[in-house]
């Protein structure tokens, strides 16, 4: 299977679209769920895969082979996807109002997050309101499982900053659970006080 | 042993050695904050663990890939016509500033019109007496080697010019090719 990848590689390297969309069909399902866990709308992960592969065809010739095939392709992926959450963050920015009320009514935070019912709690939402370059290290790291030093070659970090920003972003998960807990008793407290029955 | 160290190991238990745990643990009988810390870590590691499936795109991914292979190669070469017809558009201008700037501060205006006139003037006494050059080479030449060489200079012309459009007619429609 590795050689046969490997075969395919180099034609595609050499050329061949046929051999690049045997590739695509055999990573697609890793950089679509990148995509997907990072903007978290199934459209906008399609576009992006789309374009991911497009970035990585335009720059094949460049793929060092002493890198994972793969780790290449989730770079670029969690690249173009903080890009593309930060351009839709600017985009939201509207000029008639101001920067920070604008920017904060636009941020999943976890108190807006726990009126949406049950789903408020999913690991999804929770991971939703990190910083777009923490989320893709907690995703590098629980969803495709890769060590901190392959991390920091995806996101051309250090060793040193990914463990740092694994450690804001688990410490900001568990107090984002917490928020998200205490919004979510006073909500029920709320709904359910005899005044409001 | 300062606080975030605490914070630390509360986030990853899994580093900790067994004194650093007993330490951790003795620490969370006086610290609310680090024992609610390690418990919701907890909560979310096992959420981390339990959700971890892969999303898959619709089927087709490849196919939807392949099929716009073409067109965005088009648009890519496109791009890369625009980006050098605008560098070179631009070293152009730069040259062109530099040039003026240049002859600016070293002549006065009324230096540079005497000059503009006078080398007007000399382009029209070359084209003169290249004129009677001409005129005289065709009183004496022969008539037989007066039309191959109008033939061939003619053709030469035609040409040039011929493929001067068509470098151009190609060059906007298609751009330079490249896979970067």
């Amino acid at each position: 299977m590795e050689a046969e990848l490997q075969l395919r590689l180099n034609e595609a390297i050499q050329g061949n679209d046929d051999a690049f969309c045997r590739l695509v069909e055999h990573y697609q399902a890793g950089v679509y769920n990148l995509c997907y866990r990072m903007l978290g709308n199934r459209q906008e992960a399609e576009d992006a895969a789309q374009e991911v592969f497009w970035k990585a065809y335009k720059a094949l010739h460049r793929y060092d082979h002493e890198r994972s095939f793969q780790t290449w392709l989730l770079s670029i992926a969690s690249h173009y996807c903080i890009d593309q959450y930060r351009k839709r963050k600017l985009t939201l920015v509207s000029i008639d109002q101001p920067f920070e009320e604008t920017f904060q009514s636009n941020m999943p935070t976890p108190e807006k997050v726990i009126t949406q019912g049950e789903n408020a709690t999913s690991i999804e939402t929770l991971v939703a309101t990190l910083k777009p370059t923490d989320r893709a290290a907690v995703i590098l790291r629980y969803w495709y499982e890769m060590s901190e030093r392959e991390i920091a070659e995806s996101l051309q970090l250090s060793v040193s900053a990914v463990k740092s920003r694994l450690f804001r972003a688990r410490k900001q998960l568990a107090h984002n659970l917490e928020t998200a807990g205490n919004n979510s008793q006073r909500y029920e407290r709320e709904c359910y006080e005899p005044s409001n029955v | 042993m300062n606080h975030q160290t605490y914070e630390k190991w509360a986030v990853t238990p899994e580093t900790r050695s067994k004194e650093e745990t007993k330490s951790f643990e003795h620490h969370c009988k006086e610290c609310e904050s680090c024992t609610k810390l390690a418990a919701n870590w907890d909560h979310i590691h096992t959420m981390l663990n339990e959700s971890t499936h892969m999303t898959t795109p619709k089927p087709g991914f490849a196919a939807r890939l392949q099929a716009s292979l073409p067109a965005r190669k088009e648009a890519e070469q496109k791009r890369q016509a625009q980006k050098l017809l605008w560098i070179l558009g631009l070293s152009f201008f730069v040259v062109l500033s530099t040039a003026l700037t240049y002859f600016y501060s070293v002549n006065t205006v009324n230096n540079l019109l005497s000059q503009l006139f006078t080398f007007g003037a000399e382009i029209m006494i070359f084209f003169e007496n290249f004129k009677i050059i001409v005129s005289t080479f065709a009183k004496f030449a022969p008539i037989q080697l007066m039309i191959p060489g109008f033939m061939v200079a003619g053709s030469a012309i035609l040409g040039l010019l011929i493929l001067w459009a068509i470098t151009l007619w190609q060059f906007s429609l298609q751009g330079e090719p490249t896979y970067e």
